[in-house]
């Protein structure tokens, strides 16, 4: 086959378009372990990972989700300890003795697995809690960070509207940006808010992050951003679909003019 | 990207280090969250994803060969894969129109600003790549990352004939190789 061909299948295989002959083609010469459809398909893999990165908006995950990993993993380790111990135990004596044992066991087994069930929940939900704490730690140095940073600048968001929520922003240079605001309505289903940095000079407003108010109405973002605040004529906040969005699709409902 | 650092991570999660595993998504976790939001279209399905990413790479980092691919494109493949499966299941329940319709509207959304200045370099030099594609292969080349659909049920979805959508892609690989400077069978 030649190399053009070869590329165009390993590509169209990597992003799961081929079917029929095609796909059948592809397959046998991955499946014979063919040196060159190997190499062309780690090729297409890290070709079509680029696109699909370059193609992705940036989206933080939420900070609980890494101690829910743990968890998870922990859990499997544990089963999987306890298979194994169950799985090496020795046998010996007649088979009325090796029953018997067997038995016991069990039921020794069943209390300690009782046991330690209670036991590892109860440090799960430890785990659980100081990574939130720890989490927290961090949001609030990096709020004070931010507010005592000695170039922070000091943004108010408003709109024309009365009895609106009220929106700050402080940036902070190097340091970052944050956002809080306060009575904050809930948002509707599928909807979330987004800041945006305005830069100087009329360029497409960038991305600082997506928020959703907690129950009492409170927000504070520590806002995702890579400008300057010399580089910004202004912040805006506007509604958007869960997600965000890569540029606002409504017009912003607060903004804030940097000022000098 | 730090690729060399990301598959020292790999290898000790293989030996069983479950720091080296936190360690690993705490470098990558965005990037695998990232793919999942965009596959899956909501958060909560994007959360599920990644886990089960994570959980998958505890399960398989020991058969992880930096021959057969980076850690980059090993997480982004496995991310897609999975988020595709999530869409797939969706769809089985009856949501399908939905899901689909989602990556649909999805695609071809232009220049994202964020991205430009979150971006590395090395993602900024593919969406340039992306600029010089026509409209239609945009849309069918990024249609056919986020969907999972064969040609032919992308041209069924795209309302076109099967040959039109297969050069669309074609030309536009072939495209975007060029302006990536990647000869067919050189190393991307």
């Amino acid at each position: 086959m030649d190399k053009q061909l070869l590329t165009q299948l390993c590509d169209e295989y990597t992003l799961g378009l081929l079917e029929g002959e095609e796909l059948q083609q592809i397959e046998r010469l991955i499946q014979s372990d063919d040196p060159a459809a190997r190499e062309q398909l780690k090729k297409s893999e890290a070709l079509v990972a680029e696109l699909v990165l370059s193609a992705a908006a940036v989206a933080e995950p939420p900070a609980l989700l890494r101690s829910q990993l743990t968890n998870r993993i922990g859990d499997q380790e544990r089963s999987r300890t306890a298979e194994r111990a169950v799985a090496t135990r020795p046998r010996s004596g007649s088979w009325v003795t090796g029953w018997a044992v067997a038995a016991g066991l069990a039921v020794a087994s069943l209390y300690s697995f009782m046991a330690l069930r209670g036991a590892n929940s109860e440090l799960r939900r430890v785990e659980g809690q100081l990574a939130s704490v720890r989490t927290e730690a961090a949001r609030s140095r990096k709020v004070l960070e931010v507010v005592f940073a000695r170039d922070a600048r000091f943004i108010r968001l408003s709109t024309a509207a009365p009895n609106e929520p009220q929106f700050r922003a402080f940036w902070g240079g190097s340091a970052g940006l944050v956002l809080s605001g306060l009575d904050v309505p809930a948002l509707k289903q599928g909807r979330t808010l987004q800041l945006w940095v305005v830069p100087k000079g009329g360029g497409n407003p960038v991305s600082a992050g997506v928020f959703a108010p907690q129950a009492n109405g409170q927000v504070l973002l520590i806002a995702e951003t890579q400008l300057q605040p010399g580089q910004a004529a202004a912040l805006a906040i506007s509604d958007e679909p869960e997600g965000g969005s890569p540029q606002p699709t409504t017009k912003p409902v607060f903004v804030g003019a940097m000022g000098e | 990207m730090a690729d060399p650092h990301w598959e020292r991570c790999i290898q000790r999660t293989a030996r069983g280090d479950q720091q080296a595993l936190a360690e690993l998504y705490d470098l990558s976790s965005r990037l695998v969250y990232s793919v999942a939001l965009r596959i899956a279209g909501n958060s909560a399905d994007a959360e599920e994803i990644a886990l089960d990413v994570y959980s998958q790479v505890w399960k398989l980092a020991k058969d992880y060969s930096p021959d057969r691919g980076s850690p980059t494109s090993w997480l982004v493949m496995m991310a897609r894969s999975r988020a595709l499966d999530k869409v797939r299941s969706r769809a089985a329940r009856g949501q399908h129109e939905t899901a689909l319709d989602m990556v649909f509207d999805a695609a071809s959304p232009g220049e994202s600003a964020e991205d430009a200045v979150l971006a590395s370099e090395s993602q900024q030099r593919v969406r340039l790549a992306m600029r010089e594609l026509s409209a239609d292969q945009r849309q069918a080349i990024e249609l056919s990352f986020f969907s999972g659909l064969t040609h032919s049920e992308l041209a069924e979805r795209l309302g076109q004939p099967l040959g039109t959508v297969k050069t669309r892609i074609r030309l536009g690989m072939i495209k975007l190789r060029t302006a990536l400077g990647v000869a067919a069978g050189e190393v991307v």
